[in-house]
């Protein structure tokens, strides 16, 4: 990268503008947050503390953030390596903001626009040459952090260097998944994603489906948002949602779909009468006391929700593969199967149709639809997965008319879109008609590729060893009770002691733990505890519980280097198992935390341990903190199921040491991960057992204990809160072994864990709690 | 055995979580207000300052390493100056106070310095690291001081609408005294670091009646006592200047007003709140004074109900009872609140012209602490 980005100027501090600086501060980078007053300017800044979800990654990030007007600090705009526009989708407005600032632009200066809609060639007009090579969109998914999709479009005079130079920033900085877009109305995601929506709207209104049926076909059954297309929208805002639709529309006459692309009817009744969505508490669901009503989509009127019922839904829902439940949805011939063949197939021809006028290949068009709209799969991974010789009969056979050059594939004898096989990920190229690698950097290691070079050295039914390469052993989750949670079961845990196995045996130099699945790793697995519950089976439970601490532990001593790799959810046992490795790779978007309370335990696999210990590390330094301070954070922490909301905030909990290494784009971090292993291989040394370890004892749980016991007065916690507290306090303070004068080793707090997380399994209020979770999915208060 | 005198008293602004006391040592704090009482009173050479104790409830972090000491050498006194500190809780500083003022009447000194200090933000309450005995635990020894307070409301029946109106009270007070200027003999304006002067107490405001019913009880479930009916955590110093009759005639310094009685008395701790009541009885009797003698009161408000319920076992009135507003509107900074009640009682009488005044305290733990003055 030519241009290193170090300060950006964002203009026009609304929501995206204020969230783009938000996340560049999430990325440890500063920014001047313009608005014409300091009034607006200062909001903007504002809001990233109360918007919700949380823009920034920890309150603190937003002191990097500069509040500045146009009148009193264009000078600061010099400073700035990237200049990012948002504001508002008038080319007048922005013609006037880009004057502005015309006088201040760097001339190394990369300047963006964050427009969802308006021709490059139309905004660039008042700009001179030099600008005009350095101009480019950068067009960001709402809200910024979350959503990883960047689609980058340049213009003819934008310059190559320029061009590339953002996306690798996007990519390696900001953790953006890069779909290279042309200067097309709603560029990909919009594009595909309005059709889609406004496709699925109207067909239910055609097929006689309420909104409440269409979100449960077009939700997680099908790898897609949990909230469906109905709440979805009513998520974005109806009148955003016309808007995009109404830039389709207006700007695509020679749509072969256009009527689809046009906002149906409903929208604009909505919108009239000013229901907006969430942000107007109405919209196609409007919550009330007596629950959430869903809309009539003929009458406009509300009406309680009806209890959705689908033989197709059943079928499908079973499976844990998203491929084989489309499949199985499309297969159906209820009315769900039908509707979701009708949206789906409409919505396969129509992506194909895109090519190459949005994109000159389906793996960008397919990346949009999954970074930007959080589908598990892209349309044409979802055609794979159905069966494109089947579905292109059928929609033949149904009148439709298919691209030619799906047919054309199909009868060259291609079969699918995608190919994995030998180490390479290839796709069907429709400029050369044939099947192209994909451009893959380095740092996008992926595991499933890996695989297919013939790098499996193990596979079971939860995980898998696959050699990486260069001495490095990956050991890879995919539970097979639940692929997108992987809670730890046994053939997880023996998976990776072969793993350790092999590598003490030479075979390999280091370890990698970590996947690209869709959560690291959730937890215990619940199910099986309460069964040996039931069956009064404590000696199990103790055993099993011995065996995952013994694994912690040979992880944490272990002569070779271990890195582990979390990522979205690391709960409970997930915790537990990143925590004992030599270092971390972890995702920004880490959601990590001991939250055994909620099930009525404490954290059974060194859990108590780990938190001491990092927090104990975590505080060298950064001045003194003792032994009692040190209990008393992680009774707070684990006592309240406290979970952090990103990496960085894990740092601050103790859930992360401050050594890890954060890493912010997903598809880098096995790569990273096995880098760091390599780094550490050479004179690696495990740390020393502790046998020094300074707890309060039973002075310093006689206090918390005091605390506890205030709380429970105040009705804040219940008498079974109090119970597990003074368990949690027993363990942490170091059982009867500590105190002010004396130290513990590592197993004897192992030990007490051990004893007190039976003890608690045995109680019936916790198996209460464990019941209720898994049957609700979430905490029961009792 | 000779007399002690009160020859001046002062404290600092109170304050409170967010305001602008926060962030200055406790240490600092306490040395500009005990430099600030001897700049007032510079006929006095600081050398014949012949001790200093210092008051304060958790004396550890920036509140520990001997602060009686330090505290005199903030404040200017020379090296060879001598302090020490001295440990009752919320009655620390009324027990410096107790202690100048024996050591004069015993005739081991002829001049010295009682304050009190505390910092609840920089040190906690509870202090850094609580260590607890178990069995004490057993027997409820380390209570919350809100569940002795409820305690003591559920004895007379005292109820929230009480409390809450009583709180009330305490802020119109206050703030009527703040617009008086009644405050402002006593207070030491304090400098944080060049940064600003603080100069008023945080804590008295215009209550706000909706907001103040609205509250949710602070330590028990079903409880009546609200964050509005409690004293609130705080910042403060407070000094007084002790010495013995002579040596105010001989230096020619006007007596503010002289001990006549000092006494401790414990009582049960999930009772602590009641600890005025013996402590005020046995006070009065080494006076030989009755409750009816006492012109003006200082009786720590550590909450509405508490001091509703010694107002009220005690048969006290209560329009001779805080008359500036007390610790529910002002803060109760643990160990400065003794010697900063007896500097407002120095003050009250001497704006309502009265002879007889008492200032008393409960303890946590199960205390009381009284002081009987005369003008």
């Amino acid at each position: 990268m030519k241009n290193k980005i170090e300060k950006v100027a964002v203009l026009g501090a609304g929501t995206m503008g204020a969230q783009i600086a938000g996340h560049l501060a999430n990325a440890g980078i500063s920014s001047c947050l313009f608005d014409i007053s300091q009034e607006l300017a200062d909001k903007g800044v504002g809001i990233l503390s109360t918007l919700k979800p949380a823009p920034l990654y920890k309150p603190k990030n937003v002191s990097l953030i500069e509040a500045c007007n146009y009148d009193d600090h264009l000078d600061k705009i010099k400073d700035a390596d990237w200049i990012v526009e948002a504001v508002a989708e008038k080319l007048d407005i922005k013609h006037s903001v880009y004057n502005n600032i015309a006088d201040y632009i760097k001339n190394t200066a990369i300047i963006s626009s964050n427009t969802s809609g308006i021709p490059l060639g139309d905004l660039t007009k008042v700009m001179s040459d030099d600008v005009k090579s350095r101009f480019l969109i950068t067009h960001f998914f709402n809200p910024p952090r979350y959503m990883r999709l960047l689609e980058l479009v340049k213009g003819p005079d934008t310059s190559t260097d320029i061009y590339n130079d953002m996306a690798t920033f996007g990519e390696d900085i900001l953790g953006k998944g890069i779909v290279h877009a042309k200067d097309t109305p709603n560029f990909v995601g919009n594009r595909i994603g309005v059709h889609g929506g406004n496709n699925a709207i109207k067909l239910a209104i055609k097929m006689g489906l309420t909104c409440e049926e269409v979100d449960k076909l077009t939700g997680t059954i099908v790898g897609r948002p949990k909230s469906g297309v109905f709440r979805t929208t009513d998520i974005v805002g109806l009148d955003v949602h016309a808007n995009v639709s109404a830039t389709s529309y207006n700007n695509l006459s020679d749509d072969e779909a256009r009527e689809v692309l046009k906002a149906p009817e409903i929208l604009q009744t909505l919108i009239d009468s000013g229901r907006l969505g969430q942000k107007t508490k109405a919209g196609f669901y409007k919550k009330t006391d007596d629950g959430i009503l869903s809309v009539d989509l003929k009458t406009g009127e509300y009406g309680p929700q009806k209890r959705v019922k689908f033989d197709g839904f059943r079928l499908a829902k079973d499976r844990q593969n998203v491929g084989e439940r489309l499949k199985a949805l499309a297969m159906s011939d209820d009315k769900a199967g039908k509707y979701f063949w009708e949206v789906t197939s409409d919505s396969l021809i129509y992506s194909a149709n895109r090519i190459p006028e949005i994109s000159d290949d389906i793996v960008n068009v397919d990346n949009a639809m999954k970074w930007g709209y959080g589908w598990e799969l892209g349309p044409f991974e979802a055609w794979d997965a159905i069966g494109i010789e089947n579905s292109v009969d059928r929609m033949i056979k149904d009148g439709k008319s298919v691209p030619q050059w799906v047919t054309d594939m199909i009868d060259s004898g291609q079969k699918t879109f995608y190919k994995i096989g030998s180490g390479k990920k290839t796709f069907f190229d429709f400029n050369s008609k044939s099947m192209k690698e994909s451009e893959v950097q380095e740092k996008s290691l992926n595991i499933i590729v890996e695989k297919s070079k013939g790098s499996l050295v193990k596979k079971d039914w939860s995980a898998s060893l696959v050699d990486l390469g260069d001495g490095v052993l990956c050991c890879e989750f995919h539970s097979i009770l639940q692929s997108t949670l992987n809670p730890i079961d046994g053939s997880m845990i023996q998976t990776l002691v072969d793993g350790l196995d092999l590598v003490e045996a030479g075979k390999f130099k280091a370890m990698v733990v970590g996947h690209q699945g869709i959560n690291f790793c959730a937890g215990a697995n619940l199910n099986g505890i309460i069964q040996y519950c039931e069956s009064n089976d404590y000696k199990t439970i103790e055993e099993r519980t011995k065996i995952l601490q013994d694994v912690t532990q040979r992880m944490r001593f272990f002569e070779s280097p271990i890195v582990t790799a979390p990522f979205h959810l690391a709960l409970g046992g997930g915790f537990e198992l990143t925590a004992p490795a030599s270092h971390r790779v972890a995702l920004g978007e880490l959601y990590i935390g001991a939250v055994e309370v909620g099930v009525g335990l404490i954290p059974g696999a060194g859990g108590n341990l780990r938190i001491l210990l990092n927090l104990m590390e975590n505080s060298n330094g950064s001045g003194r903190i003792n032994a009692f301070q040190v209990v008393q954070k992680a009774f707070e922490t684990v006592g309240f199921a406290k979970v952090a909301t990103s990496a960085e905030e894990a740092k601050h909990l103790g859930y992360l040491l401050k050594s890890d290494t954060i890493i912010l784009n997903n598809d880098h971090r096995i790569w990273a991960a096995k880098q760091k292993a390599l780094e550490l291989i050479d004179g690696y040394k495990p740390p020393k057992y502790r046998d020094d370890l300074k707890l309060p004892g039973a002075g310093g749980r006689t206090a918390i204990a005091t605390v506890v016991k205030g709380l429970k007065a105040q009705g804040k916690i219940s008498a079974h809160d109090e119970l597990i507290a003074n368990k949690l306090a027993y363990v942490l303070t170091g059982g009867e072994k500590a105190g002010l004068t004396k130290s513990i080793d590592e197993q004897y707090m192992l030990d007490i864990e051990r004893e007190a997380f039976v003890s608690l399994a045995g109680e019936k209020l916790s198996q209460d709690r464990i019941r209720f979770m898994l049957k609700k999915g979430k905490p029961l208060r009792n | 055995m000779s007399k002690s005198v009160i020859i001046d008293a002062v404290r600092s602004p109170i304050g409170l979580k967010n305001g602008p006391m926060i962030g200055i040592r406790p240490d600092d704090l306490a040395g500009q207000v005990v430099k600030g009482l001897l700049d007032r009173n510079n006929s006095i050479k600081p050398e014949l300052v012949e001790d200093v104790i210092v008051g304060c409830a958790y004396p550890e972090g920036p509140q520990g390493h001997i602060i009686g000491k330090s505290v005199g050498v903030l404040a200017g006194l020379p090296i060879e100056s001598t302090g020490k500190v001295v440990n009752r809780f919320c009655g620390s500083s009324m027990d410096a106070a107790h202690q100048v003022s024996t050591s004069i009447e015993s005739g081991d000194i002829d001049l010295g310095i009682a304050a009190g200090v505390e910092d609840m933000f920089s040190v906690p309450m509870g202090g850094f690291a609580p260590d607890f005995h178990p069995e004490l635990a057993e027997q409820e020894f380390y209570i919350g001081m809100g569940e002795t307070a409820e305690n003591l409301a559920n004895d007379l029946s005292i109820s929230r609408d009480e409390q809450e109106e009583f709180a009330i009270n305490s802020h119109k007070k206050a703030l009527d005294a703040i617009e008086k200027g009644k405050f402002e003999n006593e207070i030491i304006p304090v400098d944080k670091y060049g940064e600003c002067t603080v100069e008023k107490d945080d804590g008295p405001r215009e209550p706000n009646v909706e907001k103040i019913k609205s509250l949710n009880p602070a330590f028990m479930e079903n409880g009546s006592i609200t964050a509005a009916t409690s004293s609130p955590i705080s910042a403060g110093a407070s000094a007084i200047l002790i010495a013995s009759e002579s040596f105010a005639s001989e230096h020619g310094l006007k007596t503010r007003a002289e001990f006549v009685s000092r006494a401790v008395s414990g009582v049960h701790w999930d009772r602590m709140g009641m600890g005025p009541l013996p402590a005020v009885e046995k006070a009065l009797k080494k006076a030989n004074l009755d409750m009816d003698d006492v012109e003006t009161i200082e009786l720590n408000e550590a909450f509405a109900a508490q001091a509703l319920y010694v107002i009220r076992k005690g048969g006290w009135d209560e329009k001779r009872v805080n008359l500036n507003g007390g610790a529910i509107a002002l803060g109760h900074p643990l160990g400065c609140s003794g010697a900063r009640i007896m500097t407002t009682l120095l003050n009250v009488m001497e704006q309502q012209n009265t002879n007889i005044g008492l200032a008393t305290m409960c303890i946590g733990s199960g205390q009381g602490i009284a002081t009987i003055i005369k003008r």
